[in-house]
């Protein structure tokens, strides 16, 4: 494998705000440009699961997006790397099957056995799956990765100079925020009691959960800043991305965080099938105040809102409650924790340029500070601010705005599901999966089983006893 | 199998992780997020019950 420099903090901003810009021509009337991009649903039958995500492109068979998917991904990847002196040709062959491989995984991972939380199984006409939501996607990816990283040593070598984790990472991440400003506009317009309440949520995951997990990693558990830091995002904040986010932002090895996001992904299982229970025997008379606990303790998007759609099915069979307001407190509260994920990376991205990468008596110039400052983080908000003033600015284009922002959110998680790839593909990961998860487990259990939930449920009592969700039929 | 280095570096750090001191930068980040989410959170439940 050839060593080139490449500097993939630059190159993932660029590339990340070329999709943006793309999909922003449908805001700015020109046209869906990224409606044919793949959206994978959660399926029984694999023929349903492909579907492109724009709607002025429903009569595209899904294999067509499919293919146009992975090949606009891989001709971009390949100009932006048209400079460098590799190999085009081989370079690009193990791209497609770097791309093809992943999608593979993160199409598998959507299976309904696997993928579909307990309000979907019905639906799906399923009698048992394992809830793991679709972020299962990312697991399916990695085990495709590890199984030819330990089994098909001289394949994952080739494939290694397409498996750019750190590239796929920071791209997904700059693309994390065009969705996180449209979302936060979105929650905005909701009614102010659990807005105002939400601001709490932020306080909670960010100032206290943070800070307490941190401690105990670092003091108790005797973990580097490497480890712990992420480990602190991916318990406290929304697991992968905030995981991920943090890691690269301290300039952690990408296989760190990517740990971390693995261990979140399947304990956000457990948390998904007690904590909507456990909330209805403990405080059957407090709706609200259990549809935030969910909203705090469970720690992937697409888990938090499962636990809020169980938890408002639960009240609603003893209350009459109208249907719909249990989960926008859920959500609400999720997306609110979420907004902050870029404000607490350049946090951290400083403290640790700062105060902790900076020698001692080292004068770090301004320049110096620029350069070794991610550049992803600003790009991160460049396209958080950009959807947010958009959105304030023309208020008549939202629809397209989250049109937009939905295509982009395709691509967001394909690229993250890529760095799962890359990084089981390039470690030994089954190995470090083995004999280093049990003290990570064991981080988990106590942070989480010790307070993070019980701090939850605290302060969602505080701020949300005694509201009610109104009663009677949805209207 | 194959054995990669930085998977025997990793599994090595995980399982002794060396001693890193946490240095001041690290206290004040923990200590004043602490201080100021208590705070906030008080603030903002005085300000909900009145």
């Amino acid at each position: 494998m050839q060593k080139i420099s490449f500097n993939e903090d630059r190159s993932a901003v660029w590339l990340a705000f070329l999709f943006i810009a793309l999909a922003l021509c449908l805001p700015l009337g020109i046209g869906n440009l990224l409606g044919w991009v793949l959206g994978v649903k959660v399926w029984t039958d694999p023929f349903t699961a492909l579907a492109p995500l724009g709607k002025s492109f429903s009569s595209m068979p899904g294999w067509i997006s499919l293919i146009a998917t992975l090949a606009f991904i891989a001709l971009l990847l390949l100009w932006e790397r048209r400079r460098f002196p590799e190999n085009k040709k081989a370079f690009l062959l193990a791209l497609l099957i770097v791309l093809t491989l992943t999608m593979i995984g993160w199409v598998l991972g959507h299976a309904g056995i696997v993928a579909a939380v307990p309000n979907e199984r019905e639906k799906l006409g399923l009698k048992w799956s394992m809830g793991l939501t679709g972020e299962a996607g990312y697991l399916a990816a990695l085990f495709i990765g590890l199984i030819i990283g330990n089994f098909f040593t001289p394949f994952a070598k080739f494939l290694s100079q397409a498996a750019r984790t750190e590239w796929f990472i920071k791209t997904a991440i700059v693309l994390v925020g065009a969705g996180v400003g449209l979302k936060g506009l979105e929650q905005a317009n909701l009614a102010g009691t659990v807005f105002f309440r939400g601001l709490a949520a932020i306080v909670e995951a960010y100032l206290i959960y943070w800070a307490l997990v941190y401690l105990l990693a670092r003091k108790v558990f005797g973990f580097s800043r490497e480890w712990a830091a992420p480990l602190a995002s991916g318990i406290s904040i929304c697991g992968v991305s905030a995981a991920i986010a943090t890691g690269a932002a301290i300039r952690a090895r990408p296989v760190v965080p990517i740990m971390v996001s693995s261990l979140v992904v399947v304990f956000s299982v457990v948390e998904l099938l007690v904590l909507p229970f456990l909330a209805h025997a403990i405080i059957p008379q407090e709706p609200m105040v259990a549809a935030a606990w969910m909203g705090l303790a469970v720690k992937t998007d697409g888990a938090a809102i499962a636990s809020g759609a169980i938890t408002e099915a639960l009240y609603m069979a003893q209350g009459g409650f109208q249907k719909g307001w249990m989960l926008m407190t859920t959500t609400t509260v999720k997306i609110f924790i979420d907004l902050f994920i870029g404000v607490w990376c350049f946090i951290l991205a400083c403290v640790w340029v700062y105060g902790i990468d900076r020698k001692p008596g080292d004068k770090v110039s301004l320049k110096e500070v620029w350069d070794r400052f991610p550049k992803f983080v600003l790009g991160y908000f460049i396209a958080f601010a950009l959807f947010i003033a958009l959105g304030l600015c023309f208020p008549e284009k939202i629809k397209d705005l989250k049109e937009s922002s939905t295509n982009l959110d395709a691509f967001r998680k394909f690229f993250f599901a890529l760095a799962f790839f890359s990084i089981g593909l390039s470690a030994d990961f089954k190995r470090l999966w083995q004999e280093g998860l049990g003290k990570l487990i064991l981080v988990y259990v106590v942070c989480l089983f010790g307070f993070v939930i019980w701090i939850g449920l605290g302060i969602s009592w505080l701020f949300f006893h005694g509201i009610m969700p109104p009663t009677g039929v949805t209207p | 199998m194959n054995n990669h280095p930085e998977s025997e570096k990793l599994v090595d750090e995980l399982q002794n992780q060396p001693y890193e001191p946490m240095v001041a930068a690290e206290i004040w980040l923990v200590s004043l997020s602490l201080i100021t989410g208590i705070s906030i959170l008080i603030i903002l439940a005085l300000v909900l019950k009145n």
